[in-house]
C-alpha cells in the first residue's frame, strides 16, 4: 500500500525547486558595461609630427587640463589640443592667440587654458574667447605656468623673476640671482618650490627659503620639478648627476647613470606609478622606482632630445621632443 | 530581481500538481554492491540514493607554451617563462535520492612562473632582475546540486546540474617580497622581484550545467555543456613599491574587475572493456569572455579566450569502494590562453555510509 505524500516530501518537488533556482540565478548575473576600451591598444607607442598634421616637430610643452583634454604647445608654430582622438591647432592665423611662440601651457582654477608665450600670456576661456595679459614694459618670456590649490598663478619667466597672479594683483618677485625660472611646483604640504638657475627656492606661505648643492642638490641649475603620487618632490637640473627628491626623510639622490651628467627638461609619473625624465642628449628615462631604463634612438626611440612630458587620464605619457613631433606611450597591462 | 524570483515561483507553482502522482511512486530495494561495482556504461549519470563519493585527485600542468590572439603558438620554453603547476583537487559527492545529488568541492594550487633574468646597462650601470611570479593556496569552495530524469537508467540520462562557487578564499595578492642581492653601489645590485599571489576568486560564481549520456553495449557517448558567471563586481589591489638603498617600501592601490563568464563543452567516446574497465576519448572546449579588469581607472576588456583539449584516459575499479581516473591533456587550439599539457589522476572512494 503506498503511502501518501505531501509535496514538499517528493523527489520530484526537489527537483523543480532547484531546477527554479538555477533559472533565478542565471538571469541574475552581472553584465559588462558598454565602455570598455580594448586592450590590444595598451602597450603601444605612437607618433605624431607634421607629417600627421601637428603644425611642427618641437612640442615644448605637454599639459592634460582638467576635462580630459591634451595640449600642446608647439614652439614657433601655436598650439595644439587631442581631445575626443581629434586635433585642434590655434595660430595666429585662425585663432586670438596672442603669438605662434607658444612655450608651456597650464589652466587656471576657473578651466580657463593659459598659454606662455614669448611675450606674455594667451587665455582661452572656457566660452572660447580669447584675451591676454602683457607686462606694460617688459618683454616676458613665458617659462612655466602653475596654478596652485589656492587659485593663485605662477609664472615662470627668463630673466624677470617670476610673477604671482592672486586674483586681485599681479606681483612680480625678481631678484638676483634667481632671474630665470624654469619651473615651478606646489607640493603636497602646499609649499610651492621654485626652481631657478642658482638654486631652488621654496616658498612656504610666508617666507622664501633657498635650497642649494650645499643642502644636497645635485647641481644649482634647477630645471624641473614634479610632486608625485608618494609625496615625493623630485627635483631635476642641468648638471647633475643624479635626480632628486624630497620627501619627510629629507633628500635622497637616484642616479640614472653611473658618474655621467644628465640634463633633465621634464619629470612626469605615469598612472602605473613610473617616474618618466625627459631629458637632452640621454633620451628618455623610466624609472619605476627601483630600475631606471633608458629610451633611445639606439633602442627605437625617435630621438635622444625630449623637452616635455605629461600623464594624460586615459593611461597615456605623451612626450614632447626636440625635432620630431610628440611621442604617445600607451602604459602596458601589467 | 524581484519580478524573475516571482516568475521562478510561479513555475514551481503550476508543476505542484503533477508532483503528487509522481510521488507516490516506490522504489525497489536495491544491492549496495551491485551500485558500487556498475560498470561505466550501465551507470547513470548521478549517485545512487545513499551514495557517498569522496574524490581526490592530482593534477600536474606544464605549462610549456601557449597561445597568442591570432592563435599562433607561443613557446614559453623558449621565452624562459615555462612552469609547472601542481593542483589538488578534492570533492564531495552525496547522492540524496536517485536523481538529485549535492556536492562541493575545492583545490589548492601551487605555481610559480620564473621570469628570465634581465640585464640593464646604461653608462657603468649594472642592474639585473629576477622575478618569481608565485600562486599558492586553496581556491574558492563550490557548492553544487544536480538533478536528472527521474527514470532507471537504461540507455539514455539527462541531468543538469548548478551551483555557486563561494568566494571564501584568499583572492588579494599577498604583500611582494623583494629583495636586492649583490649589492656594490647605488647603480650596480642584482633585484629579486617575488610576487605572491592567492588563487581566490573574490566574487561568488554561478554555473549551471547539462548533461547527456548515451549507452550501447559497450560504447558510450557522453556529452556536457556548462556556464559559469559571476555575481557581481570584485575589487583587488595591486601592490607597488619604491626602493630606497636596498629597502623596499610597499603601497597598495584598489582596482575593480569583473571575472569572465566561460562557456565549456565537452563529447566523449567510452569504451567498456571490461566490467571494471572503461577507456574514454574527450574533446574539451572552453571559451571566456565579457570580463573586464580596471587598469588606471579604465576599465579594459579582458581578451576573450578559447582552448581545444583532447583528454584520452580510463576509468579502472580496484574494489568496490575504490576507483581510479586517469586523463592526460593535449591542447589542439586555442587563443589569448596558455596552453598546458596536464596528466590528472583521480582516486574515488564510493560507499554507502547509511545503508546497514
Amino acid at each position: 500500500m503506498y503511502k501518501f505524500k505531501l509535496f514538499w516530501e517528493s523527489e520530484f518537488s526537489q527537483e523543480v525547486f532547484l531546477l527554479c533556482t538555477l533559472v533565478t540565478l542565471l538571469t541574475s548575473c552581472e553584465k559588462p558595461p558598454d565602455d570598455l576600451k580594448n586592450p590590444s591598444l595598451a602597450g603601444k607607442w605612437t607618433t605624431y609630427n607634421t607629417a600627421t598634421g601637428l603644425p611642427g616637430n618641437q612640442v615644448r610643452g605637454t599639459f592634460c587640463d582638467s576635462k580630459g583634454n591634451m595640449w600642446f604647445a608647439v614652439s614657433s608654430n601655436g598650439a595644439a589640443k587631442f581631445a575626443n582622438g581629434s586635433w585642434t591647432y590655434f595660430k595666429t592665423s585662425n585663432s586670438g592667440i596672442l603669438s605662434n611662440g607658444v612655450t608651456c601651457i597650464g589652466e587656471d582654477g576657473s578651466g580657463n587654458i593659459l598659454f606662455g608665450t614669448t611675450n606674455g600670456v594667451s587665455i582661452l576661456s572656457t566660452a572660447n574667447s580669447w584675451s591676454y595679459w602683457r607686462h606694460p614694459t617688459l618683454t616676458v618670456n613665458v617659462t612655466c605656468i602653475k596654478t596652485d590649490k589656492d587659485g593663485n598663478i605662477w609664472l615662470g619667466s627668463t630673466n624677470q623673476g617670476f610673477f604671482i597672479f592672486d586674483g586681485t594683483g599681479i606681483t612680480q618677485v625678481n631678484y638676483d640671482p634667481f632671474k630665470t625660472v624654469n619651473d615651478i611646483e606646489e607640493d603636497y604640504n602646499g609649499n610651492i618650490w621654485i626652481g631657478t638657475e642658482n638654486g631652488l627656492l621654496k616658498y612656504d606661505g610666508s617666507s622664501f627659503s633657498l635650497m642649494t648643492t650645499t643642502q644636497g642638490l645635485p647641481d644649482n641649475s634647477v630645471t624641473a620639478l614634479f610632486s608625485d603620487s608618494k609625496n615625493r618632490l623630485w627635483i631635476g637640473t642641468y648638471f647633475g648627476k643624479t635626480v632628486s627628491w624630497l620627501d619627510k626623510q629629507g633628500i635622497h639622490q637616484q642616479p640614472l647613470f653611473n658618474d655621467r651628467i644628465v640634463e633633465v627638461n621634464d619629470i612626469c609619473e605615469d598612472a602605473a606609478g613610473n617616474i618618466w625624465f625627459a631629458t637632452y642628449t640621454s633620451g628618455l628615462i623610466r624609472y619605476d622606482n627601483v630600475v631606471p631604463y633608458a629610451y633611445k634612438k639606439y633602442n627605437g626611440f625617435p630621438e635622444d632630445d625630449v623637452l616635455t612630458s605629461t600623464m594624460d587620464n586615459d593611461g597615456n605619457v605623451w612626450f614632447g621632443l626636440y625635432s620630431k613631433g610628440l611621442s604617445r606611450y600607451s602604459l602596458p597591462l601589467d | 530581481m524581484k519580478q524573475k524570483i516571482l516568475i521562478a515561483f510561479i513555475i514551481s507553482a503550476l508543476l505542484i500538481p503533477f508532483t503528487r502522482i509522481y510521488g507516490q511512486q516506490d522504489k525497489p530495494a536495491r544491492d549496495k554492491f551491485t551500485l558500487l561495482t556498475m560498470p561505466y556504461n550501465q551507470r547513470q549519470l548521478l549517485l545512487y540514493r545513499g551514495q557517498l563519493q569522496v574524490n581526490a585527485g592530482y593534477r600536474l600542468a606544464v605549462k610549456g607554451k601557449s597561445y597568442d590572439s591570432e592563435g599562433e603558438k607561443i613557446s614559453l620554453k623558449a621565452e624562459g617563462t615555462a612552469s609547472i603547476m601542481h593542483t589538488y583537487l578534492m570533492e564531495l559527492k552525496y547522492g540524496i535520492t536517485d536523481f538529485i545529488e549535492i556536492g562541493a568541492d575545492s583545490y589548492f594550487l601551487k605555481n610559480g612562473i620564473r621570469s628570465p633574468s634581465a640585464t640593464y646597462l646604461s653608462g657603468s650601470n649594472v642592474i639585473s632582475t629576477n622575478s618569481l611570479n608565485e600562486y599558492k593556496g586553496m581556491g574558492d569552495i563550490t557548492l553544487s546540486a544536480a538533478l536528472r530524469l527521474p527514470m532507471d537508467y537504461k540507455i539514455f540520462d539527462f541531468s543538469l546540474r548548478g551551483g555557486i562557487t563561494l568566494p571564501v578564499a584568499a583572492y588579494k595578492p599577498s604583500q611582494p617580497t623583494h629583495t636586492i642581492t649583490e649589492y656594490t653601489t647605488p647603480n650596480n645590485y642584482t633585484v629579486n622581484y617575488h610576487f605572491n599571489n592567492n588563487n581566490g576568486n573574490g566574487v561568488p560564481l554561478y554555473f549551471i550545467s547539462g548533461a547527456a549520456k548515451v549507452s550501447l553495449t559497450k560504447i558510450s557517448l557522453e556529452a556536457r555543456g556548462g556556464y559559469r558567471f559571476p555575481a557581481r563586481e570584485g575589487e583587488s589591489i595591486r601592490w607597488s613599491w619604491t626602493l630606497y638603498g636596498s629597502t623596499f617600501t610597499y603601497y597598495s592601490n584598489p582596482y575593480s574587475y569583473l571575472p569572465d563568464r566561460s562557456l565549456f563543452m565537452n563529447g566523449s567516446v567510452h569504451y567498456q572493456a571490461a566490467g571494471w574497465f572503461d577507456l574514454f576519448l574527450t574533446g574539451y572546449y572552453k571559451n571566456t569572455s565579457s570580463g573586464w579588469t580596471e587598469y588606471y581607472d579604465i576599465k579594459y576588456a579582458n581578451p576573450e579566450t578559447s582552448l581545444f583539449t583532447l583528454e584520452p584516459g580510463f576509468e579502472l575499479q580496484i574494489s568496490p569502494s575504490l576507483t581510479i581516473y586517469q586523463y592526460a591533456g593535449f591542447q589542439i587550439t586555442g587563443k589569448n590562453t596558455d596552453a598546458p599539457f596536464y596528466l590528472l589522476t583521480t582516486i574515488s572512494f564510493n560507499m554507502f555510509p547509511f545503508w546497514k
